[in-house]
């Protein structure tokens, strides 16, 4: 008995393990994790579950504040569908002789014929109210976020792909080699990013896959500063003696890179990426926001928070409902970044 | 030991920026009250104005929009002018008199000496006609010169069949007199003379600065431009604001009201809708259409011959089949498109809007029966993929655009792909035809049919639908060549049924002019053609 027990205790933890304790412990990341989660698999499975869909349009609807009810309007009263969903104030302005009790007795679910035009209450029920051509809200964000928080993996997996391997090989190689391809990302550096994005939008502008193409132009930018950071880990470890071992028993220098450096730098990248998502996402929206993202009917937040910034005078609940999602998952995202770099600091562990 | 030598710093640092703190609130006293002081009696004679783009030159002969036709209408001045109110007038400008002949295609202006450049320089028959010659000289490629056809041979010297102006109907009779020779009647020519198009321009100081025919002339991007209207330019700030002054010069100098016009360039709409409120502007460009209602305080919903219509691509598959077109008109819910979306307007059903004066001249047209399209037809409508509908990124386009394309979706089942873009790009991807449908809006030149019907000719500079037909062509000659007006409608109203008949464009609305007016502006004009006279405008403070 006491003897299992020893064993356990002496078993040394992984340093993923202590990291993952440690990230446990730090209670903002482990809110911004959740709420992360909870965002992905709302907006990803929301088709399933959630009744409206984010292009259904009621134009005679139009836009309504959240939770506002909705009257259904019918010439006939034998037709089963509606001919028309009206709100409460055009109600109230065009058709009711007594706008306040009647608007009451439609809210009691009471069915009311006003100069033979039936009205009732409709069933339709916009948690987040509906947009200027009566869509509900919350599914046109469930939508946007499929786009943003698309773009923002994808988008960041490019430049994880193109910075991890040409920060690698540099710093690995050093020397000329290093000297030249850190030049060239001095120079890339030195480009504007957002013109070099807008150039590669309006090149392929038009195309079938254009948001894909969106998110492959954000990711081939953004990989820059993920090459630096890489190259620095590498620079540092290849002098270490796992790496001269490796290299003295002739193991090969792909295979020394692939295997015994990517490892040792997955920590940093972990942390860069989580914070560059976030990033990529503000950059989607700053697209969008130019006209140049994602084309109705589709939305992502970014399109979202400017047509409510539009409108925001008369309908503020279409600015900052997104605006709050948004920016809530902006910040979700940082917290768990930071959290991660304390956790996989490498030398706060030593201490 | 730390606090008090905390608080010691912190009473130094008191000490040291509150000298700075005290100039500071001095200078704005002094300095802030002398220049709002000013700045308000400033502003008491100034009329401020939104404008919605800034303009390349106020060249009168090279403005295209009615944007770059406002700030030239109130540098320039034409042989007759607008009145404060309505179209119908026709008030004495350049020209003091003038008489027509019994066929309405003879023209003979006397010119008033009084009217003269703001430098000086006198104004003479010669002027306008070397004005005319400029903005017909082919190699100027001038876009309004189209509406100079009616004048003799003027169609021939543009397209240069014909280089001797002199053969053009327009000529000096003497200093001060001019004759304008018509090809056939124009009962309306004085209207049409009110454009911005017809204004003279400084021959001399055109000169000065380059070749007459030069498009890169820059006389009118000067920061001391010679005109002849009731102000000249002042100063030019680029991006930011054009302020003209009133003309001493300017022969009707003491009926000029306004001391000064300042046009700020504000493109979003919203942003002019502050600035309004803020009491930045007296004139705003648009209304934000989510705030269109009826009684809006200082709004004004004016009537105005404009048309948002959608054009359509009729040479590429699948919308080169009328009936395709016009089962796309009718699945348009044009009452709830304009209830939900534009906020003002009216229902369209034919290209030319119904506060046209005098036109139709009978009841409107019959509703045309409905088209319902074979299973095979709406395929072929799908067969291509979804059709490219491009709208530029202006004020309602993309919301109305969305709401067409769900309407399109909910009736026809067809897949329609919205790409907005900036409205330069919009403007040549309709022109290169590298579209299937586009939304836009036409607002005619003169108070009369013509100019509507004119832009869908076969050969016409506008005519973005690549529609051809020589039936309609035809009836828009004939027209030309009837010099009775009712027939002449007739003719008129026959090529639009048959417009409305073939659908190479589907109209959706006749809009109205809504903007915000100051409630110190007082004879704001209100034309049908938004042309602008601030001749009469005063301000009362």
């Amino acid at each position: 008995m006491s003897s299992l027990k020893d064993i356990e205790v002496i078993q040394a933890r992984s340093p993923w393990r202590d990291a993952w304790l440690k990230l446990g412990k730090n209670r903002l990341a482990m809110f911004g994790l959740g709420f992360f989660a909870t965002m992905v698999v709302l907006c990803y499975a929301s088709p399933l579950f959630y009744p409206h869909s984010p292009t259904s349009q009621t134009l005679s609807l139009g836009a309504t504040p959240p939770l506002s009810m909705g009257i259904e309007l019918r010439y006939d009263a034998e037709s089963e569908v509606a001919d028309e969903v009206i709100t409460v104030k055009e109600f109230a302005d065009v058709y009711a002789s007594n706008p306040e009790e009647e608007a009451l007795r439609i809210r009691n679910g009471e069915v009311i014929d006003v100069d033979g035009l039936i009205f009732s209450k409709s069933s339709q029920i916009h948690i987040l109210g509906t947009d200027g051509h009566g869509r509900d809200l919350l599914a046109r964000i469930f939508q946007g976020g499929r786009i943003s928080l698309g773009v923002g993996f994808i988008a960041t997996f490019v430049s994880l792909l193109i910075g991890v391997f040409y920060g690698a090989v540099s710093g690995y190689l050093g020397g000329n080699t290093d000297a030249i391809m850190m030049r060239l990302v001095d120079v890339l550096y030195a480009l504007p990013f957002l013109i070099f994005v807008i150039l590669l939008m309006v090149v392929f502008e038009g195309s079938d896959h254009q948001l894909l193409l969106i998110f492959l132009a954000i990711g081939a930018v953004e990989w820059l500063t993920m090459a630096r950071i890489v190259r620095g880990q590498v620079a540092n470890l290849k002098n270490q003696d796992f790496v001269e071992a490796a290299r003295a028993t002739g193991v090969q220098t792909f295979s020394i890179i692939l295997r015994h450096l990517a490892p040792n730098i997955l920590g940093p990248v972990i942390v860069y990426s989580t914070l560059l998502v976030p990033a990529v996402m503000l950059l989607e929206s700053t697209l969008s926001f130019l006209g140049l993202g994602v084309q109705p009917p589709n939305a992502s937040w970014g399109t979202l928070i400017k047509e409510g910034a539009e409108k925001m005078m008369v309908y503020p609940w279409l600015l900052f409902v997104p605006a709050t999602f948004f920016s809530f998952t902006l910040f979700a995202m940082n917290f768990l970044g930071d959290g991660l770099r304390d956790a996989l600091d490498v030398k706060s562990s030593k201490d | 030991m730390t606090r008090p030598s905390c608080r010691n710093n912190l009473i130094e640092w008191v000490y040291t920026i509150l000298p700075f703190i005290l100039l500071g609130v001095f200078s704005f006293v002094f300095f802030g009250c002398s220049n709002s002081a000013s700045k308000n009696a400033e502003i008491a004679n100034t009329l401020r104005i939104s404008h919605p783009a800034e303009p390349n030159a106020i060249d009168p002969h090279q403005a295209i929009s009615v944007a770059e036709g406002n700030i030239a209408s109130a540098l320039f001045e034409g042989l007759v002018t607008q009145p404060a109110r309505g179209d119908t007038e026709i008030l004495p400008g350049v020209a003091s008199s003038w008489t027509v002949n019994a066929k309405k295609s003879k023209f003979v202006f006397s010119l008033n000496p009084n009217a003269v450049w703001s430098d000086g320089t006198p104004i003479d028959a010669n002027t306008f006609v070397e004005s005319y010659k400029r903005i017909l000289t082919p190699r100027f490629a001038a876009q309004n010169a189209v509406l100079f056809y009616d004048i003799l041979n003027a169609e021939e010297f543009h397209k240069g069949e014909i280089t001797d102006f002199s053969k053009v109907g327009v000529s000096a009779i003497s200093n001060y007199e001019l004759e304008i020779e018509l090809n056939r009647s124009v009962p309306y020519f004085l209207q049409k003379l009110k454009h911005f198009a017809w204004f003279p321009v400084p021959i001399h100081e055109i000169q000065a600065n380059g070749g007459l025919y030069s498009i890169s002339n820059s006389w009118a991007s000067n920061p001391n431009l010679v005109s002849n209207g009731p102000y000249v330019l002042a100063s030019w700030q680029r991006n930011l604001r054009i302020s003209i002054v009133k003309n001493k010069r300017y022969w009707d100098a003491e009926k000029v009201s306004v001391a000064s016009i300042e046009f700020h360039l504000i493109e979003n709409t919203q942003s002019q809708y502050r600035a309004f409120q803020a009491g930045q502007i007296d004139v705003t460009e648009e209304i934000p259409s989510e705030l269109k209602s009826p009684n809006l305080p200082n709004a004004r919903f004016d009537p105005v011959l404009s048309t948002a219509y959608l054009v359509l691509n009729t040479e590429s598959s699948p919308l080169n089949s009328s009936r395709a077109r016009i089962a796309l008109s009718q699945a348009i819910d044009r009452k709830l498109l304009i209830k939900a979306v534009l906020k003002s307007g009216t229902p369209a059903n034919r290209f030319t809007p119904k506060s046209m004066p005098g036109y139709p001249l009978r009841s409107d047209l019959a509703n045309p029966a409905l088209v319902t399209l074979a299973e095979i037809e709406l395929d072929a409508l799908r067969a291509n993929g979804p059709l490219t509908m491009i709208v530029s990124n202006r004020d309602v386009s993309i919301d109305v655009a969305e709401a067409l394309q769900n309407m399109w979706e909910a009736k026809l089942g067809i897949d329609v792909r919205i790409q907005n873009m900036e409205f330069r790009t919009f403007l040549t991807r309709l022109d290169e035809g590298d579209y299937d449908i586009g939304y836009i809006a036409w607002t005619g030149d003169y108070a009369h049919a013509y100019t509507f019907l004119d832009v869908l000719r076969s050969d016409g500079l506008h005519n973005r639908s690549r529609w051809k037909h020589s039936g309609y062509d035809n009836l828009l000659d004939k027209s030309l060549t009837q010099h009775d007006s009712k027939s002449r409608l007739e003719t008129l109203y026959k090529a639009e049924n048959l417009l409305m008949e073939e659908m190479p464009i589907i109209p959706i609305s006749w809009k109205t002019k809504d903007y915000f007016l100051s409630s110190r502006v007082q004879n704001w004009p209100a034309s049908l053609v938004l042309l602008r006279t601030y001749k009469y405008v005063h301000l009362q403070n």
